[in-house]
């Protein structure tokens, strides 16, 4: 991930940016309903660290340590995502290993999700973070 | 000194499954590309980028920007991205069948834009 940034240093002009969007290396997503009037908050899924994330921001540090590039913006923020199945969130749940949903959580779910309204969606509320580095020399 | 902000920000709600299927769960790629820009300019510029994937994002911004090359080491991929761009009547961008390791050349670019890629 460094040699990338590397070489992304090596294609870009003078002054040049490169900008970086990727998961938050440490947060907790969160599990809700969500209706056409409102929401219920279920709880927060269980994640281990993603060692590429992890990798990728630590990425970021070195190639400012380096030298090739000045931080110019850090910032964070969240996002969110939503299903309309339980089968979507137990495919995402498969795609993403370090998540876990404990039994507790997974009973509140399937109580709600049994007595939701027409329309009702499951949302995961994920964070995110975005720098900019600018070219050096 | 070079400027350096903090802040929190909201990406508003991200597509439903289906339009943007990934298990990362990409946000809504109107809401990424003006996220985008508020911190760097693009329009105008020379990019590269960087895991396009099927273009989701690249099309949101490409029509503004003078030069778009993406990457990305999915064939399928690649073909639905030149698919939609055609489909969309845009014409400055290459879409290009490479993997990161070895795809970032050429230019040079003012822009070098990793979308959920360098994890």
């Amino acid at each position: 991930m460094v040699d990338a940034l590397r070489s992304a240093r090596r294609v870009l002009r003078r002054g040049g940016s490169v900008v970086d969007l990727q998961p938050a290396d440490e947060y907790t997503p969160r599990l809700a309903l969500t209706f056409a009037r409102g929401r219920t908050e279920l709880g927060d899924i269980s994640r281990t660290p993603d060692e590429g994330v992890v990798a990728a921001h630590s990425a970021r540090r070195w190639a400012v340590a380096e030298g090739g590039f000045s931080p110019v913006v850090s910032t964070h923020g969240t996002h969110r995502t939503r299903y309309g199945r339980l089968a979507d969130l137990r495919w995402l749940l498969r795609q993403n290993e370090n998540w876990r949903i404990k039994p507790p959580l997974w009973r509140t779910l399937n109580a709600a999700w049994a007595r939701r309204p027409a329309g009702a969606q499951i949302e995961i509320r994920r964070a995110f973070s975005l720098a900019v580095l600018r070219k050096r020399r | 000194m070079p400027r350096r902000r903090r802040s929190v920000e909201p990406l508003g709600k991200i597509s439903e499954r289906g339009e943007n299927d990934d298990a990362r769960g990409y946000p809504d790629p109107r809401h990424e590309a003006r996220l985008i820009e508020r911190h760097v300019r693009l329009r105008g510029r020379d990019v590269l980028e960087v895991g396009c994937g099927n273009g989701r994002l690249t099309l949101e911004y490409a029509a503004h920007a003078r030069r778009v090359v993406a990457i990305e080491p999915n064939r399928e991929m690649v073909r639905e991205a030149r698919e939609r761009a055609r489909s969309r009547g845009i014409r400055n961008v290459r879409f290009l069948t490479r993997p990161a390791q070895t795809g970032i050349r050429g230019g040079p670019f003012d822009v070098v834009l990793f979308s959920w890629s360098l994890c």
